[in-house]
């Protein structure tokens, strides 16, 4: 028979724990005591913890000390301990363990976990950002009509990358301050490849907008898809750093996407109503290689605009 | 010698139109008046015009700018008249023709006596001097000798171009021949020394268009929307049956000259020699708007073309410049959330009759107050050339929906390559 003691912080985490092979523990200041506590608010001899020799259970006895004991914020003279009570004596917070009571299972160990290890590579990262910084100065190259210098544009994007680069950075650290491993690798290369999707989505949007024309549902669409990405890159980022419940994770993921998407949403959607003196069109214009759907005769393009003078004569009366 | 004799006829040239300046002012000081409008709740003028009185009725010329505030918000102000003496009285408004301008009030109260400023018979020749009178700053009558200079060429609003310095609170004052006959009335400066009058024909019309009944209060709005409905459909109709004098730009013909009174201009960046693409731009554009209110303007035209040449800059490059030439476009016509809608847009690709393919963007906004009335912006910019594009654009403030269709088709079917 066996019985633990664990001393706890005072937010209830575990700090040490003593384990004594006999079936009671005198606690107290006293040097005579199994466990001693060196706290001033703690009787020489304060408590005593015993197995009750019949039903086996763990019991608390109070040694006629000054401040008492408290179970779960309650005084108590005496007491039949249920587990994960939580006693106080002076300013110690203990926990006493049944060695008898089963602990719940093992958490199963993520299929995931090893399908991301090919994401720990510093070759990959490498590759990642020389991808990155190319897309950088490619469309810096695009959308400069002067003269382009290589070496006098570099710095920008450098920079460009660092900032992108911070997030990664921010996950490691705080994975390293909660005492895990950093996965700085993997953070890194996770953040490349997800801001290289945004790259490649950027360019379909661009010929979609200029072949399809589509309405208002594709922004709505486009918004759907960014969310998403969001929501799964948070959700690896929080996976590979912590290890946390699913539903915690799942928690702070969507929490996070939403603060995110929210000022975008308010501010690109809801907005649309305030006056504006400049009409708000989106005439996206791509080199002939790209034009792959058909145009429409003058007159079918007049006849699509008579809608426009009603749709501004409902707004009218609004 | 001669110099003695020159400087003598100067003199005596000045001395002449000083004392017809002076026999003019005391003659007809009296049948002209400070139009101010005064805003109800403080009592005091919130601003102030001329005005002058054309019969023994009580009948008064002055602009119509200088009593908008009171046609748009009859419920905020009244208008009151202010002699030289300095009596005042309230003044009641009878008609008014916002095209031109013009506004008809009417003295309520009247003398036994009253001054009034005849109506000449038919304008002057080139070159007689005229005297523009009115009240500018709020400093008293004064009158200005200019130079007759004929009807404005080439403009749809006919103005009367005087060489003289019409001041603010001048507007609404009449312009008067040596006899002191009116011909006409100011309404404008184009800076230094340039005044625009509004002519002897506008006044009449406004004369004999209006009914001895005043124009109800309820009726003041649906009026400019009638006028200006009439106006836009004239504006168009001319423009569109003029002849629209094509012109190469670039690798494109384009309508460079639309009928006689759109005033055109060119620009292109051939002296930037670090530029690694070429623009040459054409624009033409009515000078003249209509003032309805406040900042609010109407009945202006813009047409724009631009072409791009970035052969330099290879397709990519050159198709990232074009994009961000493309963007921004606003309205010709300065107008708040109480006057106008937000603008609504469609675009499309199209192919015109010319098989000049472009991508073309038709944006429309509805006046508030004014129903049927729109302003129209057009962007269209070709995609048939991998280095090369011409824009095409123009702006139509205050036309009707069938005009205003009518004049995009015609525009966008004129384009075509050489």
């Amino acid at each position: 028979m066996a019985i633990v003691l664990e001393l706890l912080s005072r937010k209830n985490m575990p700090l040490k724990h003593y384990k004594f092979d006999q079936d009671y523990v005198c606690v107290g200041r006293d040097f005579n005591n199994d466990l001693r506590l060196d706290d001033p608010y703690v009787c020489p001899s304060h408590m005593l913890v015993a197995i009750d020799p019949e039903s086996g259970l763990l019991m608390v006895n109070d040694c006629q000390s000054t401040n008492g004991i408290k179970i779960n914020n309650k005084f108590m003279k005496h007491a039949t301990l249920q587990p994960n009570d939580i006693i106080k004596i002076g300013r110690t917070r203990l926990r006493i363990i049944d060695t008898k009571a089963p602990l719940p299972k093992a958490m199963p160990l993520s299929e995931l976990e090893e399908n991301l290890s090919w994401l720990n590579k510093a070759f990959l990262a490498v590759c990642l950002s020389f991808a990155c910084l190319s897309y950088l100065l490619l469309s810096k190259y695009i959308g400069t009509v002067s003269e382009f210098k290589i070496i006098a544009a570099l710095p920008s994007e450098l920079g460009q990358l660092a900032v992108i680069s911070l997030w990664p950075l921010s996950f490691a650290v705080l994975a390293k301050v909660v005492k895990k491993e950093s996965h700085l690798i993997n953070q890194i290369n996770l953040t490349l490849i997800i801001t290289l999707v945004f790259f490649v989505l950027n360019l379909l949007q661009s010929f979609i907008m200029f072949n399809m024309n589509p309405g208002s549902w594709f922004m709505w669409l486009e918004l759907v898809i960014v969310g998403l990405i969001i929501v799964g890159f948070l959700w690896l980022s929080l996976f590979i750093a912590f290890h946390q419940p699913p539903i915690r994770r799942n928690a702070i993921a969507l929490l996070m996407s939403t603060l995110i998407l929210a000022p975008l949403v308010i501010f690109g959607f809801f907005n649309s109503d305030d006056f504006s003196s400049r009409p708000s069109y989106n005439l996206t214009l791509l080199p002939p290689a790209y034009n792959i759907s058909g145009s429409v005769e003058t007159t079918v393009f007049i006849d699509k605009t008579q809608a426009l003078f009603k749709r501004v004569d409902q707004q009218k009366s609004k | 010698m001669r110099h003695f004799l020159i400087l003598l006829f100067l003199f005596s040239a000045y001395a002449q139109s000083q004392q017809t300046a002076q026999n003019l002012f005391s003659q007809y000081q009296s049948a002209l008046y400070q139009i101010r409008i005064i805003e109800l709740e403080s009592g005091n003028k919130s601003s102030i015009g001329s005005g002058f009185q054309i019969d023994p009725q009580g009948n008064m010329i002055t602009n119509y700018h200088v009593v908008s505030e009171y046609v748009y918000d009859p419920d905020k102000y009244r208008i009151e008249y202010l002699t030289i003496d300095g009596e005042s009285g309230p003044l009641q408004l009878i008609n008014f023709d916002v095209v031109n301008d013009l506004a008809l009030v009417r003295k309520t109260e009247l003398n036994a006596l009253e001054d009034i400023f005849p109506i000449a018979t038919s304008l002057p020749n080139q070159g007689t001097t005229i005297y523009s009178l009115g009240n500018p700053h709020d400093l008293g009558m004064i009158v200005v000798p200019g130079t007759f200079n004929g009807i404005k060429k080439n403009s749809f609003y006919q103005r009367i171009h005087f060489t003289g310095s019409i001041n603010p609170g001048m507007s609404g004052g009449p312009v008067v021949n040596e006899n002191g006959h009116v011909m006409g009335v100011n309404v404008a400066t184009a800076g230094n020394q340039i005044g625009f009058l509004i002519p002897l024909s506008k006044i009449e019309q406004l004369l004999t268009k209006h009914a001895d009944e005043p124009l109800p209060i309820s009726e003041f709005k649906s009026t400019i929307q009638q006028q200006l409905m009439q106006n836009q459909t004239e504006l168009l109709s001319k423009l569109q049956n003029a002849t629209w004098q094509m012109a190469p730009l670039g690798q494109a013909n384009v309508p460079t000259k639309i009928g006689e009174f759109l005033s055109c201009w060119g620009d292109s960046n051939t002296n930037n020699e670090e530029a690694l693409f070429l623009s040459v731009e054409n624009r033409c554009r009515l000078d003249e708007q209509i003032f309805l209110h406040g900042g609010l303007r109407s009945g202006g035209i813009e047409l724009e073309f631009e072409w791009l040449n970035g052969q330099k800059l290879g397709e990519n490059r050159f198709y990232s410049l074009y994009n961000s030439s493309v963007i921004g476009a606003g309205a010709g016509n300065a107008a708040t959330k109480t006057d106008v809608t937000n603008y609504q847009c469609e675009n499309s690709k199209v192919t015109n009759k010319n098989n000049v393919s472009s991508k073309t963007v038709l944006c429309v906004r509805a006046y508030k107050e004014f129903a049927e009335l729109y302003d129209v912006l057009f962007i269209g910019a070709t995609l048939d050339h991998k280095e090369q594009g011409l824009i095409s654009h123009f702006t139509l403030a205050g036309v009707a929906k069938d005009s205003a269709l009518s004049f995009t088709k015609q525009f966008m079917d004129a384009i075509e390559w050489q």
